[in-house]
């Protein structure tokens, strides 16, 4: 029995509408924690333009004074703030379904504000904040589709670029003996940075527990982009758990924006999935 | 006019992800030499190969008019998690840096295994000079700054130093400032 809400997926403008308030909601989240911090953008923080800029390539005069406009302090904040309208306009016009040519258009804007922060901001990025940038790209191709009427490969492609993420990720830990073993997880929630005390005592002295969790990462990071070939019931564990791991890692490592990012793809995955089994 | 849209979106599409596949299998190296200009093709490998294995602290040495070392002061400000880190946390996007401003710098260090001082105008070590010397120590004429690793909480490893830069004057030094 394949429940209908994931049936519904089938229909494009629902997944592209679910992803558009993951994607927004968590953009906003990001782009207001940058604001947070905006002081690191200064000329004396880490994310500094003047000290940046020389790693960039040569440019004609014109290009090189719009860019360091763009870039430069005041110009980063005023992205910022054209990013967190983006993002917000993007989940409420998601939610509700009202204007999907407005939502498409901010989804193109969005894609293009997220790929000129990441000349901006070439350091300190997560995983997430790579991959987000590919979501906005595959919704703002969407769009573009929509409008000339061609299919909506976008989705497709999101769906691709999350599984290239899990596969990734997992068979880089399988190769590495410290993850085969279960002391990478004991060393990674010992730190100050990614950490928590709690887990490292509840962790530390389980050495089965920490072989456990870390093949079941592996294994399903791995096996991850298989989910689309399973029937309903396996297809819905996988994202269940998926998103699960996600959280956990929020709370242990405080990594919030995986689970917005990644969740913002589980919708295309759902595309996929209900274009192979109807 | 839909099909050519699709096949053209599509082809776009596929040439990025294929792309972006070809790079997972780059090393450090081939990385550092194939950087795309808008940085889209990233690797995933989420803390893997190996995990993540120690914090990264930056420290400033302050220096006086008279070549006297003041308190080793912390510029890095990681925390112990907090439950409301699990939806908002800012102060990660300050520390997370550090990591890639150090591995930079040591990439650049061993390119650069015959004319080392030439570091000293890569964009990491300036970018980290500017927050080094952002707030010196009452009465600060030069300063100096080291990254070090620590290992988590356990007592038996000592911190160890991954980075020192050289020594640089303090515009204005002397007075304060």
């Amino acid at each position: 029995m394949t429940p209908s809400w994931l049936t519904g997926f089938g229909d494009a403008s629902a997944a592209v509408r679910a992803t558009a308030v993951l994607l927004g909601l968590g953009q906003a989240v990001t782009t207001l924690e940058y604001v947070a911090v905006r002081d690191a953008f200064g000329d004396r923080g880490i994310y500094a333009w003047p000290a940046l800029r020389l790693g960039r390539p040569a440019r004609p005069p014109a290009w090189t004074r719009l860019r360091d406009t763009v870039f430069g302090r005041s110009g980063t904040l005023v992205l910022f703030g054209v990013r967190l309208v983006l993002s917000l306009a993007l989940a409420v016009l998601g939610a509700t379904g009202a204007w999907p040519a407005l939502a498409g258009a901010a989804a193109v804007a969005l894609a293009v504000v997220l790929v000129a922060e990441n000349v901006r901001i070439p350091w300190g990025r997560e995983g997430a904040d790579d991959l987000a940038v590919h979501v906005a790209l595959g919704l703002a191709v969407v769009a573009l589709c929509d409008a000339a009427g061609a299919p909506p490969v976008g989705l497709v492609y999101i769906a691709a670029m999350a599984a290239l993420a899990y596969v990734t990720a997992g068979v880089t830990k399988v190769v590495e003996p410290l993850w085969r073993s279960g002391e990478a997880l004991a060393w990674v929630v010992n730190l100050q940075s990614f950490g928590a005390p709690w887990a490292y005592d509840l962790l530390e002295p389980r050495p089965r527990l920490r072989w456990f969790l870390c093949w079941l990462t592996m294994v399903a990071e791995m096996a991850t982009p298989l989910a689309v070939l399973l029937p309903a019931p396996g297809f819905v564990a996988v994202l269940a758990l998926g998103f699960a791991f996600h959280v956990a890692n929020a709370v242990v490592m405080g990594l919030n924006s995986f689970v917005w990012t990644f969740a913002a793809t589980y919708p295309s995955a759902a595309f996929v999935w209900a274009q192979l089994h109807t | 006019m839909a099909t050519v849209v699709g096949a053209v979106c599509g082809v776009a599409l596929a040439a990025l992800f294929v792309a972006s596949v070809r790079i997972q299998f780059f090393d450090a190296a081939d990385l550092h030499r194939h950087r795309s200009p808008l940085g889209l093709l990233r690797q995933y490998r989420l803390f893997s190969p190996a995990p993540v294995r120690a914090d990264i602290h930056l420290l400033v040495r302050d220096i006086d008019h008279v070549g006297r070392a003041l308190p080793v002061r912390e510029v890095t400000s990681i925390r112990l998690r907090r439950p409301v880190d699990t939806l908002w946390n800012p102060r990660r996007r300050r520390w997370l840096p550090w990591r890639a401003a150090m591995l930079e710098l040591a990439a650049f260090t061993t390119d650069l295994a015959d004319d080392r001082a030439a570091v000293q105008v890569a964009p990491a070590y300036l970018a980290v000079l500017g927050v080094a010397t952002a707030e010196p120590a009452e009465g600060a004429a030069a300063c100096q700054f080291l990254f070090v690793e620590r290992f988590g909480t356990d007592p038996a490893r000592s911190p160890v130093v991954l980075f020192c830069s050289a020594v640089h004057r303090l515009e204005g030094g002397g007075d304060g400032r």
